[in-house]
């Protein structure tokens, strides 16, 4: 019943028209002609001849449910003497057996409804329709996410529909604690999207600060979550690092909901967004939480350096290669100076050109069909790699870097764009600066970072403004029995703005 | 309403300021007077420090507040000589730490590289760290505590190996001249108290304890780097400027060395949050509340004083006199506190 | 906007100013990993040993009166791009002490670049051939070095120490590493008056 309360919350309109003939030039006109629009008439058992239709938009209906629900009991009963009102009133309360009936009257109801996979029954003469829902149509069925694979845990993760992964939620926490919100955005599509949060865990500032920003997005259309993410991004804050976290975890999205965060379901994409999301989120994993303490600690701080090498070690390299070479340890360095002395370009166009070329065929080989990767990843490792260096264009050291920041950046994946940008200025930087100029970077990124805020949480949290308390699933992960013992909501950490 | 921070981060912030002042150290604090001389003069140089802390402190206490917003309170009319008073302070500060920054870096660790450009680069990270205020620069405070214990700790371990007690001397001997210079020295990191007197309001859970922690964890950096640079370094130290620097050079772990850069990347990032704090009092000052244009022009008159001691050795002395600083520190840390103290509280009681 | 930009280019002109016409690049720098100090043919002359992975180290032989003019003539004559950052060891002629070492050392003292815990040590003719004829050779010494100093712990052997000593027992007597090479490299304390 959710559905229909919902729809006619968000829709309200002119009222309709009294025949059906009438209504099917208009719908025609309305959809021009449209192929799917389906505008079944159907003639009522009864002695005033009873004229109506049932609506539907093809494919997205059931058509089991259809004839089950709606067709069938309502062709087979015998309306007698009734009026069309009555008519209508009986085909609401008695004849269809489905539960999700609704009545309505205008037009934008309609149109909203039918378009939502519903069937819509219209009599001639009547000026209310019914609305019921026989949705059904083909959407792809729940499987493991793929970019959060884990080792230990479920392999169940959201799908396209908004109401199975509003139930994947529900599954988890069945509590009526758990609130689902829905709110329409997007002019021409109408997307729904669903805010989730738990009544006694949300700040309400939080919960009315994200409605706002939703309310305030002007978009015509929102076909992905990609689209609002921006909208929920604090103003004057850095762009770099996203204060809007994304899962494709139903139990991932449940951990954060315990914490105060709020979740928005996007009709249509197989991703929750999670506001607020702070820097420190990015290393924690949740196969962190189903290992044994001390290991995923092990892994936290692998973590954490594999972003630093990630993100500084080709800049490194050109720094040392290019103003610093006496820093480099005997061996490395002659093995280094050797390779590339042998190379036409200078360390810094190398790096850049081997990190350019790697960005390359990383998005080709996202984007080209499955059968072709193969060869691709050949061409890329034999031609791109060995061969260039065997020729002399690339020295070996390089790409040996060059590859190690690339396999780095994939252990903090969501943090991958903002790695790869500061990756490609520090390589700029430490070619014309050295490590002073990287120095003076870093400081002008840190700065950076402890000023950004997501919906007001500071997003380095926990490290700047340092808290001591949180810091128990930080760079180690404390064991469940402490963890368990109270929840740190998101709304408590220090300097928060609430106002 | 703006969210006040913690005041321990404040006063973590200033103490890696204070720690600063040491980095830059350009001379052997006292080469004729023994190491306990030295310790003795860097003991009642802080203690002075802590004596300017006091006034800021009092207000802190008894209003909840610094001396700046009190005045801007109390005493509108007084806002220009104040912000006056404020910006010649700040800028005298901030040179008084870039110059001798600029000078290590292209004498020492870069050759070749003019220090102006240096002076450019920095001051153009500072105005946008000034942009962002001083409680990000305290959060910025965390990160460079941890890297700065990270690298002391590199370079006290990495001159272990060198240390030989026969370089110096525990005994009390001394030079008259050459210890009231130490002393006037390590009376410098006074400057924090002056920061503290302009944005102590800021903060909140202040504690006594607090300044005090700091300038101990302050003494005790200085104190070792003066046992390294007498006992590791002995008579070398003598024969170069910026004994911190050297001390870095020489630490070594077996044929690790290097250490230089982290002391190059501890100072950068220590004057950078030094000049972008001065910047973002003098901002303070004036009561603006979008001071990008203030910001901009207090940075072009810093980097006119960088050129300007490029090419002049008077006006290069004028901003790294320590007499001068402290004269200027005594004004803005000790007399406009104790001035609001009495206003602060008279309108409290009212 | 436009403030940001108008900075963004001034940043970017001033870094390209003052980084790149100074950088050493590593490919061209001369990394010098020993120097001896020895007269050949009555001149006094300074030996660069660079770094290599050749089986005999380059070597480049500077005719000069003392290290600071050996330095200076190096860099603009000789090895350009070289760097005395990772100086591992100071050979000088058993015959050249007196008149090399207290002046080279004061030199040295007031050069930055100069790495103050390289190994300064006295030699023979031998020990110096010895060091041009393979880098194992020279590996060996540096053994040799570090291991009189395990058996003598009051041997001077860094360059810092020993300054400091200089300075510190003006006229008297401390010791330091004499390397010879009679059949094999040996190394023993020697004392060094220092007056």
């Amino acid at each position: 019943m959710h559905n229909m309360e919902y729809l006619t919350q968000t829709v309200t309109g002119d009222l309709m028209l009294i025949s059906v003939t009438e209504l099917k030039e208009r719908l025609n006109s309305m959809f021009s002609n449209s192929a799917d629009l389906s505008f079944k008439e159907i003639n009522l058992k009864s002695r005033r001849h009873l004229y109506g239709a049932v609506i539907t938009v093809e494919g997205l209906c059931s058509k089991d449910e259809l004839a089950q629900s709606v067709l069938n009991p309502v062709l087979a009963h015998d309306f007698c003497d009734d009026t069309p009102k009555q008519a209508l009133n009986a085909i609401l309360n008695s004849v269809s057996g489905s539960c999700d009936m609704t009545e309505f009257s205008s037009e934008k109801e309609l149109i909203s409804y039918i378009t939502s996979g519903f069937a819509v029954i219209a009599l001639d003469g009547c000026e209310k329709m019914i609305a019921v829902g026989v949705q059904g149509y083909a959407y792809r069925g729940v499987s493991e996410p793929e970019s959060e694979v884990v080792q230990r845990g479920v392999r169940e993760g959201f799908t396209e529909p908004l109401r199975v992964n509003m139930s994947m939620l529900r599954r988890r926490i069945k509590n009526p604690d758990l609130v689902f919100e829905q709110m329409t955005v997007g002019s021409q599509s109408r997307t729904q999207i669903m805010l989730c949060y738990l009544q006694h865990c949300v700040s309400p500032l939080l919960l009315r600060k994200v409605k706002e920003r939703l309310k305030d997005c002007d978009l015509p259309t929102v076909f992905a979550s990609g689209y609002l993410s921006e909208y929920l991004e604090d103003e004057k804050t850095s762009r770099l690092f996203s204060g809007v976290g994304i899962s494709e975890r139903p139990d991932t999205v449940c951990g954060k909901l315990t914490e105060g965060r709020i979740a928005v379901l996007v009709d249509g994409t197989p991703a929750a967004m999670i506001v607020p999301r702070l820097f420190v989120e990015e290393f924690q994993g949740i196969d962190d939480y189903s290992n044994r303490t001390y290991y995923a600690s092990f892994i936290r701080l692998i973590k954490y350096l594999s972003f630093f090498i990630a993100v500084f070690l080709p800049a490194l390299y050109v720094a040392l290669a290019q103003f610093h070479p006496e820093y480099l340890p005997e061996p490395i360095l002659i093995k280094t100076a050797e390779s590339l002395s042998r190379t036409p370009l200078p360390v810094m166009p190398e790096v850049l050109l081997i990190t350019f070329v790697y960005e390359m065929m990383k998005e080709a080989g996202l984007r080209i069909p499955k059968s072709l990767g193969h060869a691709v990843s050949i061409v890329g490792g034999l031609v791109v790699g060995e061969s260039a260096v065997n020729a002399g264009i690339i020295s070996a050291s390089t790409l040996m870097v060059v590859a190690t920041a690339a396999i780095c950046s994939y252990v903090t994946s969501p943090l991958y764009p903002p790695i790869t940008m500061l990756r490609v200025i520090f390589i700029i930087t430490a070619g014309v600066a050295g490590l002073w100029g990287m120095v003076l970077v870093t400081a002008v990124v840190l700065i950076s970072m402890c000023a950004k805020t997501s919906l007001g949480v500071p997003y380095m949290a926990s490290l700047a403004p340092f808290s001591l308390r949180t810091m128990r699933d930080v760079f180690i992960r404390a064991s469940w029995k402490k963890l368990g013992k109270h929840t740190i909501r998101v709304q408590k950490f220090p300097e928060t703005k609430e106002a | 309403m703006e969210v006040k921070y913690s005041s321990r981060r404040l006063m973590l912030t200033l103490m890696l300021c204070a720690c600063s002042v040491i980095l830059l150290q350009n001379r052997q604090v006292s080469p004729r007077s023994s190491f306990t001389v030295n310790l003795l003069c860097m003991l009642s140089g802080l203690g002075v420090c802590a004596l300017t802390l006091l006034p800021s402190i009092l207000i802190m206490r008894r209003t909840g507040s610094d001396f700046l917003t009190l005045s801007a309170r109390y005493t509108p009319k007084l806002r220009l000589p104040i912000a006056v008073i404020c910006a010649v302070y700040f800028e005298y500060v901030a040179a008084y730490v870039l110059l001798p920054y600029t000078d290590m870096f292209c004498e020492k660790y870069y050759p070749g590289v003019r220090p102006c450009l240096v002076g450019l680069c920095l001051l153009a990270a500072c105005i946008y760290a000034a942009l962002k205020g001083v409680r990000i620069i305290t959060r910025f405070g965390v990160f460079l505590f941890v890297f700065a214990l990270f690298t002391n700790l590199l370079l006290f371990t990495g001159n272990i190996s060198l240390t030989d007690l026969s370089n110096g001397s525990f005994a009390f001997s001394a030079d008259r001249d050459d210890v009231f210079g130490a002393f006037i020295y390590f009376c410098t990191p006074a400057f924090v108290s002056a920061i503290y007197a302009c944005i102590a309001g800021e903060t909140h859970s202040f504690h006594f304890r607090q300044p005090l922690l700091s300038l101990l964890f302050t003494a005790v950096k200085f104190a070792l780097v003066m046992f390294f640079v007498t006992f590791s370094l002995g008579s070398y130290a003598t024969r170069q400027d910026y004994q911190s620097f050297i001390l870095s050079r020489t630490a070594h772990f077996g044929s690790f060395a290097g250490i230089e850069s982290f002391f190059i990347a501890l100072s950068t990032m220590s004057v950078f949050m030094i000049i972008s704090l001065a910047l973002s009092c003098m901002v303070k000052s004036t009561g603006k509340k979008r001071p990008m244009l203030e910001i901009v022009m207090y940075t072009l008159i810093l980097f006119v004083i960088t050129l300007l001691c490029e090419f002049s050795r008077t006006v290069k002395a004028f901003f790294s006199n320590e007499g001068i600083l402290l004269g200027l520190t005594f004004v803005v840390a000790v007399c406009l506190p104790l001035a609001y103290c009495r206003t602060g509280g008279i309108r409290r009681e009212n | 906007m436009k403030i940001k930009l108008v900075l963004l280019i001034c940043l970017l002109c001033c870094l390209s100013m003052q980084g790149c016409q100074t950088s050493r690049q590593l490919e061209t720098a001369a990394v010098i990993q020993s120097v001896g100090v020895s007269r050949i043919n009555g001149q006094l002359c300074y030996t660069f040993y660079k770094l290599s992975s050749d089986e005999k180290p380059p070597k480049t032989v500077v005719p000069a009166s003392s290290f600071e003019e050996a330095c200076r003539k190096a860099g603009v004559q000789y090895i350009p791009h070289f760097s005395l950052a990772k100086l591992k060891m100071l050979l000088v002629h058993r015959e050249l002490v007196n008149e090399v070492m207290r002046r080279d050392m004061e030199y040295i003292s007031t050069r930055t670049y100069f790495s103050p815990v390289a190994y300064v040590c006295v030699c023979d003719d031998s020990a110096l051939n010895a060091l041009g004829i393979s880098t194992e050779e020279q590996h060996e010494a540096e053994q040799q070095l570090l291991l009189c100093r395990q058996r003598h712990p009051k041997v001077k052997l860094s360059y810092i120490s020993i300054y400091n000593c200089m300075r510190k027992n003006h006229g008297n007597v401390f010791d330091i590493v004499y390397l010879s090479s009679v059949k094999e490299l040996r190394a023993e304390p020697m004392p060094l008056n220092c007056g």
